[in-house]
């Protein structure tokens, strides 16, 4: 399903949330809302669901305008930050609810009702643990469940607010990359809020970038990454350094900077603060000589003479830039 | 405490001291009604439990109490409701209303009671020629009794329901249940423990209100008597054995919803937001 | 901005609706009665009223017996709040338990107890030397223990959410035992217990179950003010009940409007600067500090 968002504008009271946001997500996409904290993002998934209204602006499903579509009739599935499990209530019962709610003349037997939230908790892989309570389980098995609930219902459209927050940084990475290969499999629209630029970029097919309200940037994290529209995406996307060269500030990755011992053309001198092997990379810390602000350097381990390199060391650096190639 | 720290230890003398005080203010009234009830043996005891002027106390102060009860529950879920799952303008003044009845004294209660129906309002000739009597009467008494519990249940309600948020009842509206079922299988279950609680506290406040009560119900025997109207006539006889023996059913009801109170508390404690435990 | 926030929750105006309706219906038809009531009264009549010397003493009674009730109680109270929060000790649970038996108790059968346990022929009262039963004393008492509770449950959540590391602290940064009360959980207790007092006091002027026997009622001597409205009512006075009425709503909203003072005003930082600034160890030390 295609979803079309024309003009959004929301305030909350005399704060104005979005500014006038147009957006196209298409049909089987995964698209991530990506943004810091208080950008509008998490305001405009409650929009597209129906939780919120906008003051002004169209939601539109399949090109059928929402406006006045109750949540219950939008045919959404939503996945809640903290998951909104019902807390008396058992996996199973929570992933039936929503089928138990249809009214008389649509509801299935509860044997069908059954069956089938056993078959949806069997794909998130929960399937032996149907009896227990929320209180019982981790927090990525809530996060399965709550994701098993929304999908029961059959949903157009699957929102997911901020889906991996409350959760330590190994499970998520494993959840992330089960849900993109659950996505695969179900190919649904879905939207997705974080503010982790690493979550988006390894999940998404599209993103957009958010910062106050307003829409910076829409593209692939190819696009994205490599094509950042401004300084704000640029930095939003990774560590930087800026450096100010001839009167010119220039930006760059930690991995974009060249160290050698001996002065170079177009090198600049600094004395190395902190050495730090960080794995593939070892991380250096610089500080131009005369300058007070600091570069961040990983230079990959294998650089010859990287061993020698040493705390109050004096070096030469220069950022590698595309147009200086 | 499970294991001292070393450097902070327990001042005996404090724990000693709390307990003088604990017998002295608390233990002590409570042995004096139990001896006092049985000072002629059980059989005085049971006699005054069940003459007819106890027992049609007994009723009316268990009619006031369960019809208090049952529409503090309905006005307590539906402030509750309103308060806690929604943000409105005047919301605080709203709360501080359903307050109120705590904050005026029962005596008070009973006079603006009069006031409203009795011989000096201006409804009292529609009153009469309807012969509708408030009063002096059960009606009077019934009134009374909702005003000083009304905002037992609400209050127990809102503190639980403002703390729980209303993620779960988006939850239940997006996959499709109605207002109805939203309250009945999402809210319901969750505020069970707290709506007994209040409804505990309720019920103990109504058995023993006794200020206002006594204003409005004319002291008619078996008729407009409630439980503390009758202990305190037979105190008043200088039947002290008798208004003794009705205090300890009262006593027993204070100790049962003692308990019951502390029983919800624990099931309130023990269910922590699923967001802490996230 | 409109009046209610947008929500897909349903039924908040039927909630409100009926909430509204009952509250108008209970509670302030009553209270409008009793002001329109009021408004009537002539001027004459109420000064009348208003120097009568009973109400005076009735007004004078309440006021000190609530005041030294209330004191006594914060104190106590403070003790068996701290007492229970921190320490595990044989018969703890049921005290814990027990410290509600005021609120759970009929006012009625509390005031016939501590009557006839304060009576001269009494378990106590014969104890004591001097009389307890039908005098002031005996009033303070029966506030004293109906008032108990809110004080208890006033402090315990704060007492709880003091930690135990925070006294451990104090006591590694070379604090003793005096300087850990004062400077770390007196500010720290100091606006709770202003609460529980304020509450207790306004609660304790308007008590009457449990002081009716203790009493005795004698006018001038042992009659407070909700017993004044009683033997008012009782001649059909409605002029005199009514004014004495709002006198104590004027009192008791009073003290309801102290708590709230307290509550946005009285913080510990605040207790804590005052007591940097004027040091009152050095009252107890001769070190200057």
């Amino acid at each position: 399903m295609i979803i079309q968002i024309e003009n959004i504008n929301k305030w909350y009271d005399r704060f104005q949330v979005l500014h006038d946001i147009n957006l196209q997500i298409e049909s089987g996409e995964l698209m991530a809302l990506l943004g810091p904290s208080g950008c509008g993002k998490t305001s405009l998934l409650r929009i597209i669901a129906g939780l919120e209204k906008p003051d002004s602006g169209t939601i539109r499903f399949q090109g059928q305008d929402m406006k006045g579509y109750d949540v219950r009739n939008r045919k959404v599935g939503f996945v809640f930050q903290h998951y909104a499990l019902f807390r008396h209530m058992t996996v199973l019962d929570n992933v039936a609810f929503g089928l138990r709610m249809k009214p008389r003349k649509i509801r299935l037997s509860e044997n069908t009702i059954l069956e089938k939230a056993r078959y949806l908790l069997e794909m998130v892989q929960l399937d032996k643990i149907g009896n227990r309570y929320p209180d019982e389980l981790s927090g990525g098995q809530r996060q399965r469940v709550a994701l098993a609930r929304a999908l029961a219902v059959e949903p157009k459209v699957l929102l997911l607010d901020e889906p991996f927050g409350a959760l330590d940084a190994k499970v998520r990475r494993e959840l992330r990359r089960w849900l993109a290969k659950l996505h695969e499999e179900i190919h649904l629209t879905s939207i997705f809020v974080t503010h982790d630029q690493e979550e988006a970029m390894e999940v998404c097919d599209r993103i957009v970038i958010m910062n106050k309200g307003i829409i910076e940037q829409i593209g692939s994290p190819a696009e994205i990454y490599n094509h950042p529209r401004n300084e704000f995406v640029y930095n939003f996307l990774g560590d930087s350094n800026s450096l100010s060269v001839g009167g010119k500030t220039v930006n760059f990755r930690p991995y974009e900077v060249s160290v050698s011992f001996e002065t170079k053309k177009g090198y600049t001198e600094a004395v190395v603060l902190d050495v730090r092997p960080m794995g593939a990379v070892t991380r250096a810390i610089l500080q131009p000589i005369g300058n007070d602000y600091t570069i961040e350097a990983h230079i990959p381990n294998m650089t010859l003479g990287l061993k020698t390199l040493n705390k109050g060391q004096k070096v030469y650096f220069r950022p590698i830039l595309d147009f200086e190639i | 405490m499970k294991a001292a720290s070393p450097i902070i230890k327990p001042y005996y003398f404090l724990i000693a001291l709390a307990w003088v005080v604990f017998a002295l203010v608390l233990i002590c009234p409570l042995l004096v009604v139990v001896i006092e009830a049985f000072s002629q043996g059980i059989k005085v005891f049971w006699q005054a439990c069940i003459e007819p002027e106890a027992l049609s106390a007994i009723k009316l102060t268990l009619l006031a109490t369960i019809i208090a009860l049952i529409m503090n529950v309905i006005f307590g879920v539906m402030a509750a409701w309103c308060v806690s799952k929604y943000e409105f303008i005047g919301k605080t003044l709203l709360v501080t209303l359903i307050d109120l009845p705590f904050s005026i004294s029962p005596i008070v209660v009973g006079l603006i009671y009069t006031l409203l129906y009795g011989s000096q309002s201006i409804f009292y000739n529609f009153l009469i020629e309807h012969h509708l009597q408030v009063i002096y009467a059960i009606p009077g008494i019934l009134l009374v009794t909702i005003f000083v519990t009304l905002p037992f249940v609400a209050r127990s309600l809102i503190a639980l329901m403002q703390e729980q948020g209303t993620q779960e009842e988006e939850a239940a509206r997006l996959l499709g249940a109605n207002g109805w079922q939203i309250f009945w299988h999402v809210t319901l279950p969750n505020i069970k423990w707290a709506l007994l609680h209040g409804s505990v506290m309720s019920t103990a406040r109504a058995m023993g209100e006794f200020g206002a009560v006594s204003v409005v119900s004319g002291h008619i025997q078996g008729l407009t008597n409630t439980l503390p109207l009758h202990i305190e006539m037979l105190y008043n006889e200088y039947n002290m054995v008798a208004a003794f023996s009705i205090s300890v059913l009262l006593l027993l009801m204070a100790m049962l919803v003692l308990v019951l109170r502390k029983w919800c508390e624990k099931h309130l404690e023990r269910h922590p937001q699923q967001k802490e435990s996230a | 901005m409109s009046f209610v926030k947008q929500s897909v929750i349903p039924g908040f105006w039927f909630g409100l609706g009926y909430s509204l309706i009952w509250l108008t219906l209970i509670v302030l038809m009553p209270l409008i009665a009793l002001v329109l009531y009021a408004c009537h009264i002539h001027y004459d009549e109420l000064w009348r009223i208003l120097t009568n010397r009973e109400l005076f003493c009735a007004l004078k009674l309440s006021l000190y017996t609530a005041f030294i009730a209330a004191f006594s109680v914060s104190i106590l109270g403070s003790l068996l709040a701290w007492v229970l929060v921190r320490y595990r000790f044989p018969g703890s649970k049921l005290m814990d338990v027990m410290i509600d038996l005021p609120f759970a108790l009929p006012t009625a059968v509390a005031g016939i107890a501590l009557t006839s346990l304060y009576d001269q022929n009494g378990f106590l009262g014969s104890l004591l030397p001097f009389k307890v039963a039908y005098t002031p004393l005996g009033i303070m008492i029966a506030l004293i223990f109906v008032t108990l509770p809110f004080v208890v449950r006033t402090l315990q959540p704060i007492i709880k959410g003091i930690p135990k590391s925070i006294e451990e602290a104090a006591f590694s940064l070379g604090a003793n035992s005096f300087q850990l009360f004062l400077y770390v959980l007196f500010p720290a207790l100091f606006p709770a217990w202003l609460t529980g007092f304020s509450l207790s006091m306004a609660r304790s002027l308007g008590e009457y179950g449990s002081i009716v026997f203790i009493s005795a009622n004698i006018p001038y001597k042992t009659e407070i003010l909700p017993l004044l409205i009683v033997s008012k009512l009782d001649q059909f006075d409605y002029v005199g009940a009514t004014v004495v009425s709002i006198l104590i709503l004027l009192v008791s909203f009073a003290f309801l409007l102290l708590i709230n003072l307290i509550q946005n005003y009285v913080k510990p930082n605040r207790i804590l600067w005052i007591l940097n600034r004027f040091h009152p160890m050095a009252l107890f030390t001769k070190d200057p500090l």
